[in-house]
């Protein structure tokens, strides 16, 4: 199995294949639990997280699809959801509406960075993430490592909603924007 | 709100950040805007760089195996509905019976009428020269069955064990049809036949499809061939050559 790509794994999945699920989880289950653990900070709600991910993954490989992004971004876009809502139910925090993983979006013909995203590693995002203002890293960690929403973040800081979303949009617009000073991919028509 | 406020939300929505009206909005938005799905097309990979900045921790050794039981714990999913549980036993088509040849005559030729009407129907979706030409093929397809007097019968490999078909020749059409069942559904699911000949030489064939049955007709006696598979394929990527193998027919042992 470890020569057939995320793509074809993801379809052995669809036909009932277990063997493709172990490969999935041997290529991503320590990313996964990584992920998990950095949001949860327990080992308990972190393993709850990823087993309801990859089962999630196996009851819906056969909708993904390549026009919407890579295997990966994918897979660990259901590991993020599944580790907000855990870590919200353990918090005691209503559970909220996400956004719809990939496969019910409408298909587009290229991911311009699935490249890059296949290149990028935590290292080189962590320093890019340092050149950013303060505020602008702390409203996307809050986001995206906390599960909090943009509003959520407003309350949690006292400032106005507004404030919040400016910070995450210029925030990820000048990440991008020095990662591809970095040599990374990408069109270089953004700010 | 705006077209320019809403692109603004693309940021917030690749982290899964957005409070629930804006999220409506927004996703209701990007089914008919293409420039806000470039723009979180643009942007979703920094999510996924984020995930990637998460210092390594190990996942207990037992999580893998758990998850491997849940999901054979799990309900068949709605392709498979219909289809027997496992059980103990080899399924029926593996059983030492052999299929009395009208049955499978019969079997074969429901299936490719259920084709049949169903591509019928789906003349009403617009696509009219690709529904009659479909519809061509199933009537050829019913032909060749009807006339045959040559049938190979066969069962999904262990990667697709709901899987089965059958391979009719008429030699009064010097032609042969490859109808099979039980695949799985799935939006970028794509099955194709991979004939090697005797000489070796391989040749890729695009299947028909309708829900999970699947035809072809072939030119010529299946017998000159040295195989036959049906592998599985990804839409719109080439045919990889190891790409794998669903249904394996060696046609020189049949």
């Amino acid at each position: 199995m470890e020569e057939l790509t995320d793509e074809v794994l993801l379809q052995l999945l669809h036909v009932g294949n277990e063997n493709a699920l172990g490969a999935l989880y041997d290529r991503y289950g320590k990313s996964a639990f990584s992920l998990s653990f950095r949001m949860l900070g327990n080992v308990q709600a972190a393993e709850d997280a990823v087993q309801e991910a990859f089962i999630n993954i196996w009851r819906r490989s056969g909708s993904f699809s390549t026009a919407r992004g890579t295997a990966r971004t994918w897979i660990m876009a259901v590991v993020h959801h599944r580790s907000i809502d855990i870590g919200r139910k353990r918090r005691g925090i209503a559970p909220r509406e996400l956004p719809l993983e990939l496969e019910r979006l409408p298909e587009d013909p290229s991911d311009t960075w699935s490249e890059v995203s296949n290149k990028m590693d935590g290292e080189l995002l962590r320093r890019c993430l340092q050149q950013i203002p303060d505020n602008q890293r702390e409203a996307i960690e809050l986001a995206y490592f906390d599960g909090f929403t943009q509003r959520e973040i407003a309350e949690l800081r006292g400032i106005p909603l507004g404030t919040v979303k400016g910070r995450i949009r210029i925030g990820m617009a000048k990440l991008r924007g020095i990662l591809q000073e970095t040599g990374l991919g990408g069109s270089t028509d953004e700010p | 709100m705006s077209h320019d406020e809403l692109t603004g939300l693309a940021a917030g929505y690749v982290l899964s950040a957005l409070d629930a009206d804006d999220l409506k909005l927004f996703e209701a938005h990007l089914v008919s805007c293409a420039e806000c799905r470039a723009s979180v097309a643009d942007l979703r990979p920094l999510a996924d760089g984020l995930s990637r900045m998460t210092e390594d921790a190990e996942p207990p050794f037992a999580l893998r195996e758990r998850i491997i039981a849940s999901a054979i714990a799990e309900p068949k999913r709605t392709d498979h509905a219909g289809e027997a549980p496992p059980e103990n036993k080899a399924p029926w088509w593996r059983r030492p019976v052999l299929w009395p040849l009208p049955v499978a005559a019969l079997i074969t030729a429901l299936a490719v009428a259920v084709a049949v009407v169903s591509v019928w129907g789906s003349q009403t979706d617009g696509n009219l020269s690709t529904a009659q030409s479909r519809l061509d093929l199933a009537y050829d397809g019913l032909e060749i069955m009807a006339q045959a007097d040559r049938w190979w019968r066969f069962s999904g490999t262990d990667i697709a064990s709901g899987a089965a078909g059958s391979l009719a020749y008429s030699t009064e059409t010097g032609t042969a049809c490859l109808l099979v069942w039980g695949l799985p559904e799935g939006d970028q699911t794509v099955y194709q036949a991979r004939l090697t000949g005797a000489d070796g030489q391989v040749s890729v064939h695009k299947m028909w499809r309708y829900n999970n049955a699947m035809w072809l007709i072939l030119d010529g006696d299946p017998s000159r061939l040295e195989r036959l598979e049906v592998t599985l394929s990804i839409k719109d990527l080439p045919p990889a050559p190891d790409s794998p193998t669903l249904i394996d027919i060696s046609l020189t042992s049949s």
